[in-house]
């Protein structure tokens, strides 16, 4: 798979994995989702998008998180197809 | 909390869960606060998320306070496959770890031991970066994960989240929900508290009725006004009978079931699941899921509904998500009464709250648009199920009815009381004559009905019991119990929202409430 399919994760298909190259956003943004550990380096495993402009739901080192879709956009993913579990 | 510590008093104050030292909440923000005041801290720990966890737990050693780090869930960490070694991470953190179990109680002796180990040390500060670099590195010297399949309540937890299968789910949850409160809410009422009153309660009230000579204001006071020579406990309005009866019998049964239910929800870790499925429909009125809890709380009783709203990021949030709760989502205690009233006619139960659910949607696309800002975005973790503890969950519920019990009681015996003293003094009267054209010319209801508005200020449940004695029809009833529940909080919830929004948002919060009120009141009117 070649390094360039850079996609955000809202973008990103349900069901892919992907590791996060990039975060745009200011300084605030980028601590507030490192809180819940999402940082460059990341894999994380996008497991729903909701309808109706709800939520993206991902898997992180083993948790669940819900995120908004304004801030889904923001954080670009290299990504690295389906996982096998 | 006060506990004796070494022989000596110490406060011990549990503070709002954070990830980290830079507030992103307003629970975050109290967290902080809180803590410069500390004389030593414990750190408690997720074991099952150690990396995450360490961010606060490094942010806090670099405070220098003495800290000591209980690493819970450790059973839960080990069946994850997750091995933590503790004497190493003890080392390298240079503070006390110690591994606990909180459900069970495992090493909380150790820890307590522990606490005459932490000393304080010289404050530091880290970079972002460098707090993340050791984060890395410590993680690689201590945790070792094993590979494993995922868990049948993971993968029960995937189908939650995915909308296809979710809502369906939620429904049937929150169907059940709903269907097991009242069953065992009226079981309770039928089968306990009823026949309790009914044959123990009622002889003695009547052999002291006799004895206080069957009339008398200290006669009415206690036992109230017999009706056709009996003693009615909704109606007859005395301390010892309706005084107790409401709370005890009408409202606790349906608090407990209530509690009940949402302690098993809660710690099942369902709450996060339903914010998510509703967070779309959080987004029309401004908030988003997360905005569900303090909504839910709400139901059980206003007041943690009210300080419930602590976790929303943004003032606007918190204004909007206390109004509507304030003003559309009524207390355990108000709907007990509500169904004990109109419970055998479900058309019009389903108007009061279809009216109420139609006002918090309308009014919380008004407010949406008129306040000014944005709506920040959900961003949550999605804790994982685990299966209720019950001895955890019948200490909350425990602790949760005790808290009821000590309020709501004394707040209704002082209503009633109030209530007979303002009769006796005629002021009653007075204010209806005051109030009969928005009473009885915009409401429809009978100019007595300004009683239950007045003692609806101290306490909603016994305000809509106050209802019964004015032989209202079904739709009156309907257009009361609206306005009651919109009009204004209760005592406690006001206190606290002044608290929680300001002087100045409360007051624009109250005229939100009182108009919403009127207008809600003369349009149900004018329908029925």
């Amino acid at each position: 798979m070649s390094d360039k399919e850079v996609v955000s994760l809202l973008h990103m298909k349900s069901g892919s994995r992907g590791q996060v190259v990039e975060i745009t956003g200011g300084i605030g943004f980028q601590s507030h989702l490192d809180s819940l550990g999402i940082r460059r380096g990341k894999i994380v495993q996008k497991l729903a998008a909701h309808p109706l402009r709800g939520p993206i739901v991902i898997e992180l080192d083993g948790t669940r998180i819900a995120i908004g879709r304004r801030m889904a956009n923001r954080i670009l993913l290299k990504e690295l197809g389906a996982n096998r579990t | 909390m006060s506990v004796r510590f070494r022989g000596e008093k110490a406060e011990l104050i549990d503070l709002p869960g954070a990830y980290t030292l830079e507030p992103t909440s307003r629970a975050e923000e109290v967290a902080t606060r809180m803590l410069q005041e500390a004389d030593l801290v414990i750190n408690v720990v997720d074991a099952t998320n150690l990396e995450r966890n360490l961010n606060l737990t490094l942010h806090l050693i670099e405070r220098g306070k003495p800290l000591v780090v209980a690493l819970n869930m450790w059973d839960d960490a080990r069946h994850r496959g997750i091995k933590i070694d503790n004497k190493k991470l003890q080392k390298l953190l240079g503070v006390p770890v110690i591994p606990t179990v909180g459900l069970t109680g495992e090493g909380v002796k150790e820890l307590v031991l522990s606490l005459g180990r932490a000393t304080s040390r010289e404050a530091i500060s880290r970079t972002k970066e460098e707090r993340w670099s050791q984060i890395g590195e410590i993680i690689r010297e201590c945790q070792s994960l094993t590979h494993r399949h995922h868990t049948l309540l993971e993968t029960v937890g995937d189908f939650t989240v995915k909308p296809l299968t979710g809502l369906p789910i939620a429904l049937v949850v929150v169907y059940f929900t709903f269907k097991a409160i009242r069953y065992m809410g009226e079981g309770l009422i039928g089968h306990l508290f009823d026949p309790l009153f009914e044959r123990f309660w009622a002889p003695l009230m009547m052999n002291l009725s006799s004895l206080l000579g069957s009339s008398g204001f200290l006669h009415d006071v206690l036992v109230g006004k017999l009706i056709s020579g009996e003693i009615d406990f909704v109606q007859s309005f005395g301390l010892l009978t309706t005084g107790l009866y409401v709370p005890i019998a009408m409202v606790l049964p349906y608090v407990l079931s209530f509690y009940l239910v949402l302690g098993i929800l809660e710690d099942l870790g369902y709450l996060p699941r339903l914010a998510i499925l509703v967070d779309s429909l959080m987004h029309k009125v401004g908030l988003h899921g997360f905005a569900s809890i303090p909504m839910i709380l709400g139901i059980g009783c206003n007041v943690p509904g009210a300080l419930a709203t602590r976790v929303l990021e943004t003032t606007r949030e918190r204004f909007i998500a206390a109004t509507l709760m304030a003003i559309a989502v009524p207390c355990t205690a108000q709907i007990a009464m509500i169904i004990g009233m109109l419970g055998d006619q479900p058309l019009y139960l389903t108007a009061v709250f279809g009216s109420l659910f139609l006002a918090w949607i309308g009014l919380g696309v008004l407010l949406n648009k008129v306040l000014k800002g944005e709506s920040p975005e959900i961003f949550v973790e999605i804790s994982p199920y685990r299966i209720p503890y019950w001895n955890t969950v019948v200490k909350k519920l425990w602790m949760r009815v005790r808290e009821f019990l000590s309020s709501a009681i004394p707040m209704v015996l002082l209503g009633v009381l109030f209530m007979n003293i303002l009769y006796s003094l005629g002021i009653v009267n007075w204010i209806a004559v005051v109030t009969a054209p928005v009473i009885t010319g915009l409401l429809g209801l009978p100019r007595e009905a300004v009683s239950a508005l007045i003692i609806g200020f101290l306490r909603k449940d016994v305000a809509v019991g106050m209802l019964v004695p004015l032989n209202l029809s079904a739709g009156q009833l309907v257009v009361a119990c609206v306005v009651l529940a919109m009009y204004f909080p209760c005592v406690a919830t006001f206190v606290v929202l002044i608290r929680e929004l300001g002087i100045k948002g409360m007051f624009k919060s109250t005229l939100i409430m009182l108009f919403s009120a009127l207008g809600a009141g003369t349009i149900l009117n004018l329908i029925f």
